[in-house]
């Protein structure tokens, strides 16, 4: 009895009577009810874990719409975007850092060029990308670079050198890069009149030898200057 | 006590290390350090071991400017405004991006604290109450006392069990 006093004085008091003593048996024992809240909170935690993998590692895919698009002779959307200018050039003759919104180029056709100072094939397509410029320029279409995870200073330098006379948009960190599905550098994008994409070349323009493109590019680049504004066509593509 | 002064002082010493580090850095731009602490942009790796033209861009970029005396912060910015803060190769300690530090800290810190808790939990939970009618008997504690004397002065002498 000694040896028990403690305890049993304690055992009185606490609430936490054993349950065989509930005749009733209503409420389930507290520690049970700690224990399924404990168990619920460590599922819902792992939830939300797996979740967060999975969106994470669904989203660092580049995007296949436009040409999934494309190859069902369609014309996706062209991913909008507003960024900063790295290289002025007519028309877009705003000072360096002036914000340039794809929307802003609506109503004209627009070949889009992404390139990167660092990239080889760029400097053989810069004078091929330069003449579609001068050639369309009347036509009211725009060349528009986008300089893709670059230093800015070296691709100032690299549009100064290569003579991009076509305005550049900066894109440092490489997300509109990844909007347009564009893998590698560079690759150039036909986009209509609706800002829809027409066209996407997922590597360099070649204007000689055995890989020649442009022809087929400036073909499909006609066609689209062809189309009148508002008479949007379903047709398109390569 | 002394054994708690040195811990503490441990604690300190690996907590304070990392900041002498950083004021070294600021001083003398430790060009291999920071290049650890960028990534390539194309290529998701460190930059120290990336050998992407882009990364090699950014090696020449960082020891031009560390030649000019630039600071290694100065550098870092320089290149987040080019990259993005992606080219950092660990979150800032600012702003919302402290949460990746907290956190894990948080929940080591949680978890120290909880031993302590649970493991009296788990005893409390382990201890039985004695049986009803545990008094022990006379001849009950007659063995008691025969069996503690027997281990305080064991009979065979010398030939104790180690």
């Amino acid at each position: 009895m000694a040896a028990g006093t403690i305890g049993d004085v304690s055992s009185t008091d606490q609430t936490t009577a054993p349950a065989p003593e509930d005749p009733d048996g209503a409420p389930p024992p507290p520690r049970d009810r700690r224990t399924v809240l404990w168990a619920a909170l460590t599922v819902a935690l792992i939830g939300l874990v797996a979740v967060l993998l999975i969106v994470g590692l669904t989203n660092r895919g580049v995007s296949t719409t436009i040409d999934d698009a494309i190859a069902r002779g369609e014309r996706a959307e062209a991913p909008e975007f507003t960024l900063p200018l790295l290289v002025p050039g007519a028309p877009l003759t705003a000072p360096e850092g002036t914000e340039v919104s794809l929307s802003d180029l609506r109503g004209r056709p627009v070949v889009l060029n992404i390139w990167a100072s660092w990239c080889d094939p760029c400097k053989d397509e810069a004078p091929v990308i330069r003449d579609i410029a001068t050639d369309y320029a009347p036509q009211g279409v725009v060349v528009l670079g986008l300089n893709v995870r670059d230093l800015s200073g070296k691709g100032r330098a690299f549009a100064q050198r290569y003579g991009l006379t076509f305005p550049s948009v900066r894109d440092g960190e490489g997300r509109v890069q990844n909007r347009f599905g564009a893998t590698g550098v560079p690759e150039t994008f036909v986009i209509d009149r609706e800002g829809r994409v027409a066209l996407a070349l997922r590597g360099p323009l070649v204007d000689r030898g055995r890989f020649a493109n442009v022809d087929d590019f400036r073909r499909v680049l006609d066609q689209v200057v062809a189309e009148r504004p508002g008479a949007g066509p379903s047709g398109g593509g390569s | 006590m002394n054994l708690r002064r040195l811990l503490v002082a441990l604690l300190a010493l690996v907590l304070l290390a990392p900041l002498a580090a950083g004021t070294a850095l600021g001083q003398n731009v430790d060009v291999r350090a920071l290049e650890r602490e960028l990534r390539c942009p194309t290529c998701d790796t460190p930059l120290d071991t990336s050998n992407a033209p882009v990364a090699r861009d950014m090696k020449e970029f960082i020891r031009e400017r560390a030649a000019e005396g630039w600071t290694a912060d100065q550098i870092k910015d320089a290149l987040v405004a080019d990259f993005g803060r992606e080219v950092l190769a660990t979150p800032p300690k600012e702003g919302f991006d402290l949460v990746a530090w907290i956190v894990p800290a948080l929940v080591v810190a949680l978890g120290l604290a909880a031993i302590p808790v649970l493991t009296r939990s788990w005893a409390r939970r382990g201890r039985r109450p004695a049986p009803a009618g545990a008094d022990a008997t006379p001849e009950e504690l007659d063995r008691l006392q025969r069996e503690l004397e027997r281990l305080e002065d064991p009979p065979g002498g010398g030939g104790a069990p180690r």
